[in-house]
């Protein structure tokens, strides 16, 4: 008997536990913006930073004033790169905390998982993540209010098989890492390669944990490519990289997007001179040209982050301040907060809005609005970054 | 455990399942945030799946440290029959279960050929093979990269895409479950079962048969996960990979031994408990002053286990007369080894 008694005071007290916290938001004084970041566990190294730079943002704006008057009012929840984490976070978010528009979902998984929360009722969300399926999914279903702000393979892998194309390397061998990220980059490659002209003459996938790859090279090696493409992260690229080059491979290595950090050049050691990888602007801001579009922002954000934070800002923190902006720019666009209105200043009238990870022209069609333009290829040398075109 | 105190307790959970449905019926009256909803869901989810490991645990005595496998089976079922091949929902589900059982058989009959806890080795490995069989098949789970686009569940045309409609879909699920797993307890199996847990020898002495007892237990407890899971898949509408890799099958056991897993009612209580503190931690960490809420988490639940174990290692629903002999433990042992003896 004393059990379900008990039980059922639990229930109770967290009933009022509940309904105490049951927020309930001052309409119109303020802007309500919900974030939900992969701030803790296997995604803590892209997510930190986004909630760090939003946190930053959300300051400033507030400091000079806000926008039209009204203050911003950020509440963040960290999903610890959990898919229920992240599905709750944002029901709380919209049922309790009745934000104007969310901003999140560090991992693609995170994020598809939020998204028909977003679409069912109606409230404008930019997510941070790469995979395609966010803007443009396979099976058709809806994403009108959903956007991103993260450059997908689909504009990635372009800016790699143009490389290829004009440098002549037309016979390549494909390495990619055994999870989501390489996966889905091999996906887009086998799509689009031959658009390009573009062959591969072998093709390898290898583990995340990867300690030692030399015989699988020895049959990469054997089919005499004109360069070797990896696709993954820093940890595993960086022991591909060193394995290609013991076992005399001397072609051209291209890395993909996911070797932009110091992290890399470390593990790589001497290894790491002369590889060549497609990025966004962030990491070789100093050395554009004083005509770029983007220069100026660049170099704020770099200062601002390392002034707060006392460590360079980095390519996702980026995707956040993107996203941020874009939503900023489509509040005072449309005049307020309702999200009708915002969503569809989102889709019209941010064309042209320059931001960390490129040029956005966000339209009906294309909820990313980046292109291939908006990487460059940057190669390694004496340890750093330079500007490869 | 003499007869009379064995239909007491059954009768008394009778009762527990009646003023459960009767508070079930009524909380979406009092609380109308789709939030607190939608966390008594996953609340119910991870109920059923607990349920039944408090009958694999709590009554056969055997671990299983590979339950979310058995969960991701019944979610993949789902996904695979009603959202790639256009089936109705219930067909994933009986796919689900139908898997679930033929799986735990492959597992139970060659672990359960060798004593003591090698059914919590098998299902670790269980676990991973699951996990990389999901991983790899990317034509018909999707890989890494998740499955998506899951309809939601549907029984004789009537659909639950409510939040609301869905919980009680679960709890009806759920209550369910827990009269099931009530009546088994109290069945034949449930005291073979009780008796196995006590002393594998003595109970084989008096005619039990080990073999089969384990596997039923382990079978139900291997379809209660599925059905969770199954369930699961329809009111997210996308999973992956990830979901159900060993970590979950862990959280599982650390919801039933918070609960205590010789209590009918300890798989759920657990489940409360561990949702209800990871959604209210996440409001107060940030107070403490940590902006990231993951490794604070994991130390806190570290803290709750061995206090729990220190305290209360029947768990939190486990039986309240054992808390008198917490304080004279040991003299109650000897006295017991006295009785056997003689």
């Amino acid at each position: 008997m004393k059990k379900w008694v008990w039980l059922f005071v639990m229930a109770l007290v967290l009933f009022t536990i509940s309904a105490c916290s049951d927020s309930s938001s001052g309409e119109g004084d303020e802007i309500i913006i919900g974030g939900i970041f992969s701030a803790s566990g296997p995604a803590a190294p892209l997510g930190k930073g986004e909630m760090d730079t939003v946190k930053m943002l959300v300051d400033k704006v507030n400091e000079d004033g806000g926008i039209d008057g009204k203050k911003i009012k950020l509440i963040s929840y960290d999903d610890k790169s959990d898919q229920n984490e992240a599905v709750l976070s944002m029901k709380k978010l919209i049922e309790q905390e009745k934000v104007h528009a969310v901003i999140g979902g560090t991992i693609s998984g995170n994020t598809l998982a939020m998204i028909p929360l977003a679409e069912k009722s109606e409230i404008p969300f930019i997510s941070l993540a790469a995979s395609k399926q966010i803007h443009n999914p396979d099976d058709k279903s809806s994403r009108k209010w959903v956007f991103k702000t993260a450059q997908g393979d689909d504009v990635v892998i372009p800016k790699v098989l143009q490389y290829l194309k004009d440098e002549g390397l037309t016979k390549i061998a494909w390495l990619n890492v055994a999870n989501a990220y390489g996966t889905s980059g091999h996906t887009e490659f086998a799509a689009m390669a031959k658009e390009f002209g573009i062959e591969a003459v072998v093709e390898e996938e290898f583990e995340a944990t990867v300690t030692d790859a030399k015989a699988m090279l020895t049959r990469v090696k054997k089919e005499k490519p004109q360069a070797v493409v990896v696709w993954g992260t820093a940890q595993e690229s960086a022991v591909i990289t060193k394995n290609i080059r013991q076992i005399g491979i001397d072609v051209p290595i291209i890395n993909s997007h996911g070797i932009g950090t110091k992290q890399f050049i470390e593990l790589a050691g001497a290894e790491a001179e002369g590889i060549i990888f497609p990025i966004g602007r962030l990491l070789v801001a100093d050395q554009l040209s004083d005509d770029d579009k983007q220069k100026e922002k660049l170099l704020t954000y770099q200062k601002d982050y390392e002034a707060e934070f006392n460590a360079p800002p980095s390519t996702f923190g980026g995707h956040s301040w993107d996203a941020f902006y874009l939503l900023l720019e489509a509040i005072k666009k449309a005049n307020g907060t309702d999200p009708e209105k915002v969503r569809d200043a989102l889709e019209k009238d941010t064309g042209g809005f320059v931001g960390i990870s490129g040029v956005f022209n966000i339209n009906e069609k294309d909820h990313n609005g980046l292109s291939k333009d908006s990487l460059v290829m940057v190669k390694i040398k004496d340890g750093g970054w330079v500007i490869n075109e | 455990m003499d007869i009379k105190k064995f239909t007491r307790s059954y009768r008394f959970n009778l009762y527990g399942i009646t003023v459960l449905l009767f508070a079930v019926i009524i909380f979406p009256f009092l609380v109308p945030s789709n939030y607190i909803i939608s966390t008594f869901i996953l609340i119910g989810l991870y109920g059923i799946v607990c349920t039944g490991l408090v009958v694999l645990m709590g009554h056969a005595g055997q671990i299983s440290l590979g339950h979310a496998a058995f969960y991701g089976i019944g979610a993949y079922s789902s996904a695979i029959v009603s959202g790639k091949f256009d089936f109705p929902p219930l067909a994933g589900v009986l796919t689900g279960i139908l898997i679930a059982c033929i799986v735990a058989l492959l597992i139970g009959i060659p672990s359960f050929k060798l004593k003591e806890h090698y059914l919590a080795l098998a299902t670790l490995g269980f676990g991973v093979i699951v996990f990389t069989f999901l991983k790899e098949w990317t034509s018909l789970t999707g890989g890494l990269n998740g499955f998506f686009g899951i309809p939601p569940f549907e029984v004789a045309g009537f659909s639950f895409t409510t939040d609301r409609s869905f919980y009680f879909l679960v709890w009806a699920v759920l209550a369910f479950g827990l009269w099931f797993a009530n009546n088994l307890i109290h069945s034949r199996t449930g005291r073979a079962l009780k008796s196995i847990h006590g002393s594998e020898s003595a109970a084989e002495s008096i005619g039990i048969n080990l073999m089969t007892s384990k596997l039923k237990a382990l079978i139900i407890s291997a379809v209660f996960a599925s059905v969770a899971g199954s369930l699961y898949a329809h009111y997210i509408s996308f999973i992956n990979p990830q979901l159900f890799e060993v970590m979950t099958s862990i959280v599982f056991l650390i919801m039933v031994v918070i609960g205590g897993s010789s209590s009918l009612w300890g798989g759920l209580a657990g489940a409360i408990i561990y949702v209800w503190l990871v959604e209210l931690l996440k409001d107060w960490v940030p107070l403490l002053g940590f902006s990231t809420g993951g490794e604070f988490e994991i130390v806190f639940f570290g803290v709750l286990l061995v206090v729990l174990l220190i305290f209360k290692p029947e768990g939190l629903m486990g039986s309240w007369k054992e808390r008198k002999s917490l304080f004279s433990p040991q003299k109650k042992k000897v006295q017991d080894k006295k009785g056997a003896a003689l």
